[in-house]
């Protein structure tokens, strides 16, 4: 029996290695993803700020720049809309609060429009508490950046996989890489905890492991280290509170607290930023969460009565070079796309074209297919748009949108039934969560956990032992 | 969009299915009001005591003793047989408390139905993990005390093998029972207070038989295990909630309770406009149950948090009574309305307001709550103690309910605002 060679081969389905996969779906190539946690988007795309960036503060000139204000355009204007992504304009405003910060406003602005970035102006201290009564005493002025937006950031890596699915590809999960050998007719053999997999052409995606998933080609062009960021999100109550993404002017050092409403309807609060050695160490602290409830406080008082729906921590992987490291290697036709910090996934989409462009460089026959099929994903979570519950024609249609199963989110049993079908279905509750928000609200799921749990049983046909421990 | 079809029209709406959403419809239809509604957004009537396969329920409000899915079994018998019509799997979505009119949906689409009255008796549950910053990973294995019976008792299955209780209330102490049934082996019990919380008879049938180890004074510093929880540090703490570094232990386990602390499931009446307690953090009502809106009512535990199934249910029978007399007279409450402020080491009371024209409530209905373990202790309402003065209690504890009697207020001239404070 002759072994399946894929064209191409991704390893690491977040949000970069999903825009990958997509891309490369678009043409006539045998390709694969693989993934070794049982759903995408586990890693750095799941625990991250959920802002789609303009770029407008990225230094000029750098890769990173380039990427995320074109990722930015391919995602507004065409990649949403045709699937279903949830994303809102709401604008951000970075906040001045001295006169050194005043100062540097300028500047912020002169870097923006060189970013191709045209929306963005100074306010008055004025300006900015007509915009944001509730904030602290003390701003002196700030900038406003009208096209920042905020995002549900796990639909983007969960649809980009499931529409290279649709369209051919094939999709490995729960499937860790542990050697990679390159055979005598260059194909690639990859040994993973399941079975072996052949590829021609390799792409490491594979975010905070980048560096290890080099290795075993024995290439060392970088080291991660990932940096934790701690988030708060805050009851849907909070929302009277803020208006737009608030930031504050960035120091050399970092970014500092970031307040967002986010497209769920919550507050964000987050991220700290705390370097360390376990790309697995998602744990939140005491004194993390403390320090941005602090910081929190001095930015939006009120923040600190507020409930608290969610805690969560991610890593980002941070590299020793400020730009990301996607770096080709035509002899070995092998694409690195690493250090894809913060803001991948904003530019994923540039990312992908660019790594495709890339692999064509390198010899890879990049022929369009003659048609590449839509994908929709079928439940939009934005709650800046009228949720399933608060719409009779759709229950006329399908009456398990008018049965509601998670009562904070309001979550339907067809909305479930939908996550749980189709490509890429949730099978865990994990899974579940992020396709439809159930169990992730005030309650965290004391009313709704069993229910969901049973659901994903009797639909998705698992274990309810093995769900339920 | 098509227009809104007319509102249906009953006399009373009563929004959730527990005891105190129950007992309430019962009375009310007893009293002769004639269509009342219930709107459960479970599957099933009944409220939380159907998942609390325990025993030690309806001995104050029906003067036996009976399991949780006993208890809930003969409230919803009752209410039906007195002809109360009740919804399930129907959520309420909108509130218009000035209109009285309630939105809900179901797989039949939306409905609006309009009353003269209506009864929010929407419940509580558990404070999350979150809610109260534990630190750690977020693998799989924390849950809440509620989850947790409903895998054991709706669907044979066990959420884990080794245990660890956080929180000695009751609820917390129900778990170590409900798991001491099954295979799973309860490892630990932590409590930040310097004692148990639940009643020392409770603690005794719970504890001792399964030889549980109880931490107090003890909190969780951290929790392991990146997918699945793996173990627990936790670590002591001082009377002012400090860790006392050091003292640090390490409990191996792959399950995390996180129980008690309840909350008002508060977010429909906050939602519709129904002013809401910073305290208890539900609906602000009145010796009647009424809330700020006239004709709104709230009773059982959205009033504060938890307390036993009897007291949501006799509270909702006194809503029922209140709802009558309402329905008689829409003024029959409108008259001056005193507020009743917490004072001095005082963490909320219930009601809030006090109708000095109006009937005192039944004496298990006003309470208050201290913030901390207070001996030799009176409570004292207005400056000074001036309007009225309780005897010396040898201990006012924060885990017990202290009952208020507001018939000695009535006979006083009272101002338009009072404090209930602690004087030791």
């Amino acid at each position: 029996m002759s072994k399946q060679v894929f064209d191409a081969l991704v390893i690491g389905g977040g949000v970069v290695g999903c825009a990958i996969f997509r891309q490369l779906a678009k043409y006539k190539l045998a390709i694969a993803l693989v993934e070794k946690e049982s759903d995408v988007g586990e890693g750095v795309s799941k625990g991250n700020s959920a802002l789609m960036h303009t770029g407008y503060d990225a230094k000029p000139g750098t890769l990173e720049a380039k990427m995320v204000v074109e990722g930015y355009r391919l995602f507004t204007n065409e990649v949403a809309p045709a699937l279903n992504l949830p994303w809102e304009k709401t604008g951000a405003l970075v906040l001045a609060r001295d006169e050194a910060q005043q100062s540097r406003l300028s500047e912020i602005t002169k870097q923006a429009a060189r970013n191709g970035l045209q929306a963005v102006k100074i306010l008055s201290s004025e300006e900015i508490y007509a915009r944001e009564p509730h904030l602290a005493p003390g701003v002196l002025g700030g900038i406003l950046i009208e096209q920042e937006s905020i995002v549900d950031p796990f639909a983007p890596p969960i649809a980009y996989a499931a529409q290279a699915v649709v369209n051919g590809g094939e999709a490995f999960l729960g499937t860790a890489v542990t050697a990679i050998h390159r055979l005598d007719d260059g194909v690639y053999e990859i040994e993973t905890t399941s079975r072996p997999l052949y590829t021609r052409y390799l792409v490491n995606a594979a975010g905070l492991w980048g560096d290890t998933v080099d290795g075993l080609l024995g290439i060392k062009e970088f080291h991660i280290t990932p940096r934790r960021g701690e988030f708060i999100v805050f009851d849907k109550y909070t929302k009277r509170l803020v208006n737009h993404i608030l930031l504050q002017v960035p120091t050399a050092r970092t970014k500092g607290i970031l307040i967002a409403p986010t497209i769920f309807g919550n507050v964000l609060l987050g991220p700290t930023a705390d370097d360390h050695d376990d790309p697995a160490n998602t744990a939140v602290s005491r004194e993390g969460l403390n320090k941005i409830l602090k910081l929190g406080g001095q930015v939006l008082p009120a923040l600190l009565q507020e409930d608290i729906t969610a805690v969560y921590a991610g890593n980002r992987p941070a590299t020793e070079f400020p730009d990301y490291q996607i770096k080709f290697h035509p002899s070995q036709s092998y694409v690195t796309v690493g250090g894809i910090r913060s803001t991948g996934l904003s530019a994923a989409l540039a990312i992908a074209r660019y790594v495709a462009e890339g692999m064509a460089d390198m010899g890879l026959a990049l022929t369009e297919k003659s048609e590449f099929k839509d994908f929709r994903l079928p439940n939009n979570l934005s709650e800046f748009s009228l949720r399933p519950y608060r719409r009779p024609e759709m229950i006329r249609e399908s009456p398990q949108y008018g049965h509601i199963v998670c009562f904070c989110e309001m979550v339907s049993e067809q909305e479930i039934r939908n996550a749980i079908q189709g490509p890429l279905g949730a099978r865990s509750l994990k899974s579940l969560r992020k396709r439809t928000r159930a169990v992730m609200g005030r309650c965290q799921g004391f009313n709704c956990a069993p229910t969901v749990i049973r659901m994903l049983s009797e639909m998705g046909g698992a274990d309810l032992q093995s769900l339920v421990s | 969009m098509s227009a809104a079809p007319a509102p249906e029209v009953v006399d009373v709406i009563i929004i959730g299915s527990g005891p105190s959403g129950l007992a309430s419809a019962a009375r009310l239809k007893r009293l002769g009001v004639e269509r009342v509604l219930v709107i459960e957004r479970q599957d099933q009537l009944g409220g939380i005591p159907l998942q609390c396969d325990h025993t030690g329920f309806g001995i104050r409000h029906l003067k036996r003793l009976l399991t949780g899915p006993e208890y809930s079994r003969r409230l919803v018998k009752a209410a039906l047989s007195a002809g109360v019509q009740c919804l399930t799997s129907t959520t309420v979505f909108g509130l218009d408390p000035v209109k009285k009119e309630v939105t809900c949906v179901s797989e039949r689409g939306h409905k609006t139905y309009r009353a003269q009255a209506i009864l929010i008796a929407t419940g509580c549950r558990e404070s999350t993990r979150s809610a109260r910053l534990i630190p750690g990973y977020r693998g799989k294995g924390i849950l809440s005390t509620a989850e947790a019976q409903q895998y054991i008792h709706y669907m044979d299955a066990l959420p884990g093998q080794r245990v660890v209780i956080l929180g000695s209330e009751d609820v917390g102490l129900s778990a170590v029972y409900m798991f001491g049934k099954t295979k799973a082996r309860v490892v630990g019990v932590i409590e930040e207070q310097p004692h148990l919380v639940s009643r020392w008879l409770f603690s005794l049938v719970t504890l001792v038989p399964q030889r549980v180890p109880l931490f107090t004074s003890h909190t969780v510093k951290q929790i392991f295990g990146t997918s699945r929880v793996e173990g627990i540090e936790i670590i002591a703490i001082n009377a002012a909630g400090s860790w006392i570094v050091g003292t640090e232990k390490t409990i191996t386990c792959d399950t995390v309770i996180v129980a008690g602390m309840f909350v008002p499931e508060s977010a429909l009446a906050q939602d519709s406009g129904v002013l809401i307690d910073d305290h208890t953090r539900g609906p602000v009502v009145d010796q009647c149950l009424q809330t700020e809106i006239p004709g709104i009512f709230a009773s059982g535990n959205v009033l504060r948090g938890v307390e036993t199934g009897d007291i949501a249910a006799m509270e909702g029978e006194w809503a029922a009574d209140s709802i009558h007399k309402y329905l008689q007279d829409p003024s029959a409450f409108a008259g001056r309305r005193v507020i009743i402020a917490p004072g001095n080491q005082v963490k909320w009371t219930m009601p809030q307001r006090f109708l000095p024209d109006a009937p005192p409530s039944p004496r298990f209905l006003a309470t208050l709550r201290v913030s901390e373990r207070i001996l030799h202790a009176q409570i004292t309402c207005g400056r000074n103690g001036d309007i009225w003065r309780s005897g010396r209690f040898r201990a006012l504890k924060p885990e017990r309910r202290i009952s208020l009697n507001l018939h000695k207020w009535s006979r006083q001239n009272l101002q338009e605002s009072v404090e209930l404070a602690i004087v030791t």
